[in-house]
């Protein structure tokens, strides 16, 4: 085993001191990497922050036209723009955090030449900034939504916070994989922006799983975004208990991708490193 | 104190692999400059990057205690190239905390850029680039300066105004330096050391450290 190195199992005299030196200089380096991504994220003008307003406005915008020309009603509760604020947003953040950290690691190769910057730091940096930006968003929508009339205060507010962040955390696992895979097989980001396409159908933004017929609904209970969704909107709704949430599997899938991208990055760090 | 404990660095060829070190233990020697010598693909950035820290050992480790080290200046840049030349000098002084005002203001008057500091680095020539990269670096005060290959940077002037700020820090820093020229490896260093084929050989004297190599050079002609 070529990458079993010593270091790998001796740490030495690694002291808490130690530990707490790292973990500060690491804070201050993805602080300074989200800087600059943000930078770069969002160009120079206004437009750029304001067009994480106005993506997520349309796409709703979108949905809620179509499903009133159909004559259809909310899955839940009255309002279309609540039950699409509320899918469509997580599946964006989602999407965003781990679409972007996929790139983070090839996208960010010059900065390998600063000894400070690793590479998951990087990955860090975005998948931060993109929950960030996500969230913010989020909020301003709600705001927006509120002002013209639309129920936007949740029934259980800690559930629905907790379905938020477990969208987010299964967007950073996800993503830190994503990272990891895309430095080693350069065609992983394709492959895994097809997947992601895929989700715009297959998590519910849309539609509740629950109202599927069987086996299309235990198929859907594979998909952990789905369950994203169906945590956020039980904590949205009052009344509504979804029959196959399972909270435990999109936190677990979140944990095991997580371990499976800092695994690979370790084992694989000195051949991404070779410039 | 930089010390290879029992380092292996190999890097694979299309066939087979290359040696770098082979289960090397060795310091390297403080308060006085290195030059680093070695037939191309002897491994010489590789070493480099190696006590940067950007490159991990295959085996063994590297330790760096107690002394700040520069990234390998002039092989490479991590400018983005999007972001002004002044927003790139805020990044670097972020990751390495140094202050923003201080380091800028050196860089302003050490690169000549004017007005070009606020506009994009993809708009920069690579001269332009390596003004800036190098004035960074000499801001920063490292206690040791990698550089690989620079020195040949922007006009005549620039040169000799790079010669006395490189000067003037050889009093507080060490510089391991790699190079084609032997006059420059010369000019700069005091001492050397001969890289082949996974092993390392260090010499008092650069002008030792060159005749070794120019004899290696001899025998494999």
């Amino acid at each position: 085993m070529p990458w079993a190195s010593r270091e790998m199992i001796d740490v030495g005299s690694l002291s808490w001191a130690d530990l707490r030196r790292g973990y500060v200089t690491q804070f201050h380096i993805v602080g300074a990497l989200m800087m600059r991504e943000m930078r770069t994220r969002f160009g120079n003008r206004q437009f750029g922050y304001a067009w994480a307003l106005i993506e997520p406005l349309i796409q709703i915008g979108i949905l809620v036209f179509i499903f009133r020309m159909l004559g259809r009603r909310p899955p839940l509760g009255t309002s279309f723009e609540a039950f699409f604020l509320n899918g469509f947003v997580p599946y964006s953040l989602f999407n965003q955090i781990s679409l972007r950290s996929a790139q983070a690691i090839v996208a960010n190769r010059a900065l390998l030449a600063l000894p400070p910057v690793r590479n998951m730091d990087t990955v860090w940096a975005r998948i931060i900034l993109e929950a960030a930006t996500g969230t913010v968003s989020l909020i301003l929508l709600m705001a927006i939504f509120g002002y013209f009339g639309v129920p936007i205060v949740p029934n259980d507010l800690l559930q629905y916070v907790l379905g938020l962040a477990s969208a987010i955390s299964l967007g950073a696992g996800i993503g830190v994989f994503n990272a990891s895979m895309s430095s080693i097989w350069n065609i992983w980001p394709t492959i895994y922006s097809w997947f992601a396409r895929l989700q715009y159908f297959l998590c519910g933004v849309f539609f509740l799983p629950d109202f599927m017929p069987p086996t299309v609904r235990s198929t859907l209970a594979y998909n952990p975004l789905a369950h994203c969704l169906m945590w956020i909107r039980e904590g949205f709704y009052s009344g509504y208990e979804s029959i196959i949430l399972d909270k435990y599997y999109p936190i677990t899938f979140a944990i095991i991708a997580a371990i499976l991208g800092m695994t690979i990055e370790r084992v694989f760090r000195r051949q991404v490193e070779q410039l | 104190m930089i010390r290879f404990e029992s380092v292996t660095k190999r890097y694979p060829l299309k066939k087979g692999k290359k040696t770098i070190l082979a289960d090397a233990t060795f310091d390297i020697p403080r308060g006085q400059s290195l030059g680093v010598l070695g037939v191309n693909g002897a491994g010489k950035s590789t070493f480099l990057r190696m006590i940067s820290g950007s490159e991990l050992p295959d085996r063994g480790r590297v330790i760096r205690e107690n002394v700040t080290i520069s990234w390998p200046l002039g092989f490479s840049d991590s400018f983005h190239g999007s972001l002004t030349g002044r927003e790139n000098l805020r990044f670097a002084c972020r990751v390495y905390r140094k202050s923003v005002e201080r380091t800028t203001r050196y860089v302003e008057e050490f690169s000549e850029l004017g007005k070009h500091l606020d506009m994009p680095i993809r708009t920069y020539s690579s001269g332009m680039k390596a003004r800036l990269a190098f004035g960074l670096s000499m801001a920063f005060d490292f206690d040791v300066y990698l550089v690989d290959e620079t020195t040949a940077v922007g006009d005549a002037k620039f040169r000799s105004k790079c010669n006395i700020v490189f000067n003037e820090k050889l009093t507080n820093s060490d510089i391991i330096m790699v190079s084609h020229s032997m006059a420059t490896l010369k000019s700069y260093c005091t001492a050397g050391c001969l890289l082949n084929n996974g092993t390392i050989r260090f010499f008092d004297s650069i002008n030792d450290a060159i005749v070794a190599y120019e004899e290696q050079i001899k025998e494999k002609a």
